[in-house]
Parts: structure tokens; sequence; C-alpha cells
């Protein structure tokens, strides 16, 4: 016998002697919020987030060039916006322990938590400082 | 929907700093899954603490938690730690972590928060129990809550023994008070007894009024 049949044995031998129904489980759509963006930008804020807004210009990614403009190295998986290290070199997460900033395109955004997706493919390599400072 | 009861009651955010999902291996990878039983599957079997199994880690028990405030983390030399880890820890071993469920004031305070809704003081006491009945409590433990049974018992008794108490450790020489049977004296001071019990003190001050 496998130690997973092993396991599955002796958690089908303890399963709890209870007696109740399943719980009513709600979905929590009722209360959306108004406006997803300032729903979004509030909950961003107090994680501690920085949201920068696209100016009048037209250009929106205007302020991620000037906040990226005195950093020493950056990786961008961003077509629009060049770095200096390119990730398609970089074989272990570590190796990206000195970037400063990376710039990822995240594939959605939740408004109710501030928080984004980031895919494998929009990553490249789990381990970008985007990551860990989400 | 756990993520963010995890982080509310953890941090008070609104979810985690980062979270990885994993729905499959990268591209020419490889992904495994290990689970590990180590005594979970029989504690599930324990009808008065399996509902510890529902534990999310996030924290909140111990953050409440008056004793581990003060404690910190990891003392108590346990891995997991907390009111949770009172009641998690002797199913991985009775004897070494015996002394655990006692380091409660069953205050009921980690019950209070605990976003699963874990009885964990009712667990903590229940634990004493099953202890003491499988005969995991060190003797001299024993012993001392026998001593303060029969002396908490009696009012006039435990205050005549308070008293003396006092007024021998504000007398006598500090080889009588540190010495090997002083397990809490190893490692500091013991508390500078008071000129007068609280109890000496009402009676005194508002006994006369009633």
């Amino acid at each position: 016998m496998s130690s997973r049949d092993d396991i599955l044995a002796s958690i089908r031998a303890n399963l709890p002697r209870v007696d109740r129904p399943l719980p009513h489980v709600p979905l929590f759509d009722d209360d959306k919020p108004a406006s997803l963006l300032s729903a979004f930008k509030d909950s961003l804020h107090r994680m501690g987030g920085v949201f920068l807004d696209p100016p009048a210009s037209g250009d929106i990614l205007a302020p991620v060039r000037a906040k990226i403009a005195g950093a020493k190295i950056v990786c961008s998986t961003v077509p629009e916006i060049a770095g200096n290290r390119d990730i398609a070199g970089v074989a272990a997460p570590q190796d990206l322990s000195d970037v400063d900033f990376a710039v990822v395109r995240a594939s959605f955004a939740v408004a109710e938590t501030g928080s984004v997706l980031l895919s494998d493919a929009d990553l490249c390599v789990n381990g970008s400082p985007t990551s860990r400072s989400t | 929907m756990f993520v963010r009861l995890l982080s509310r009651s953890a941090l008070g955010s609104p979810i985690t700093q980062y979270t990885s999902h994993f729905r499959g291996p990268r591209a020419g990878g490889e992904m495994h899954v290990v689970l590990v039983d180590n005594g979970r599957s029989e504690r599930l079997g324990l009808d008065e603490f399996w509902t510890s199994l529902k534990c999310i880690r996030c924290g909140a028990c111990m953050n409440t938690c008056p004793v581990y405030r003060r404690s910190g983390g990891l003392s108590y030399g346990a891995t997991y730690s907390g009111p949770i880890g009172l009641i998690i820890d002797p199913t991985f071993n009775k004897r070494k972590y015996s002394n655990l469920p006692f380091a409660s004031s069953l205050n009921g305070s980690c019950t209070n928060v605990c976003p699963v809704k874990i009885n964990i003081h009712e667990q903590i006491y229940a634990w004493r129990r099953v202890l003491v009945e499988q005969h995991e409590v060190p003797l001299a433990k024993k012993a001392a809550m026998k001593a303060a049974g029969v002396l908490l018992s009696r009012p006039a008794a435990y205050r005549a023994a308070i008293a003396a108490a006092d007024t021998a450790l504000a007398h006598l020489p500090r080889f009588v008070i540190y010495n090997g049977l002083n397990a809490w004296g190893k490692h500091r001071e013991v508390p500078h007894p008071p000129k007068q019990t609280f109890h000496g003190w009402y009676h005194a001050n508002r006994g006369a009024k009633r």
C-alpha cells in the first residue's frame, strides 16, 4: 500500500461523526463598490502601494518612465518600456536580486483588495521585485 | 475567501502581500504536490480536538493572547506557537508538550477572535484533563496542583499562606530563596513581596464601612 493510500484510509477511518447540513456560502457580490477604480485606489493605498495617475497629456506610461528614470537596473517585460536587464537571459530568480525596478503588465486587478494578478507569462521569472511588493 | 479571512485576521489588511496560485507545471516542467500526514488524520478522529484542523494559521489567537503577546511567537519550544499551538502540539508529542496546555489563564480571548471559530480555550482545558488521565503530567506539577487545590479551597488557609510567604520572602537570605528547587529564580529575580496583600488593604480601608 502506498503512503497515499495509507493517508486516505486513515482519513476515512477518522472522519468526524457529525451530522449537520453544509453551510450556506454567500457569493459576496451583493454590495459592489460604486466606483471600481476608486475602490482599487483606496485598497492599494491601504496596502502601501502607490497609484500613478495617468497625465492629461495622454501618455499613460509617462509617470512610469519618470519613476524609473534614476534607477540603475531596470527589468521590463513591457514592450513599450525598455529596461537594461534582459529577462530572457535570467536563469534563476536570485539573479534578479540587484534589480531596482521591474515593469510588468498585470492580467487584471481586483478592486476590493487593491491587488493585481501576475501570471507566469506576465512575470517571466517569479522573483522579480514586483512579485514581492505588489 | 480564505485569503481575505487570513489577511484580515492576521494584519487587518484587505489581502496578503502576495499569494502564489499553482495550477499546473510550467511548460516542459513537472509539478509535485507532497502531502504530509504527520498525525493529522489521527487528530481528525479525536472527538474533542479535531476542529483544531480548521486552523488557517492567521495568528489572531497569538496576537490577542495576554501570555503570547508578552512572550513572543516561538517561546515554549514548540513549532506551532500561540494558543492554537497549545492544542496542536500535544497531538504530536503528549509528553514533550504536556506543560503547554497549563500555560493559559483560560480567558477565552483566542476563541473570541478565531475567524474559523475553533473553541481554543475549551480545548486547552480538555487537554489538561486528557494529559492528567494519561499520566503525562510531571510528578512535581501534579503535587503542586494538588497542594494548590487544597490551599485554594480554604480561603483562610490561603490568606495565611500568602502572608507567611510574603514575610518569608522579605526576610529569608538569598541562598534559601534561590536554589535548585526554585526554577523561576534561575534566570530572574523573584518579585518583591508587597507590605500588605490586597485583601488586607481592603479589610483595613473598606471593610469597616460594610
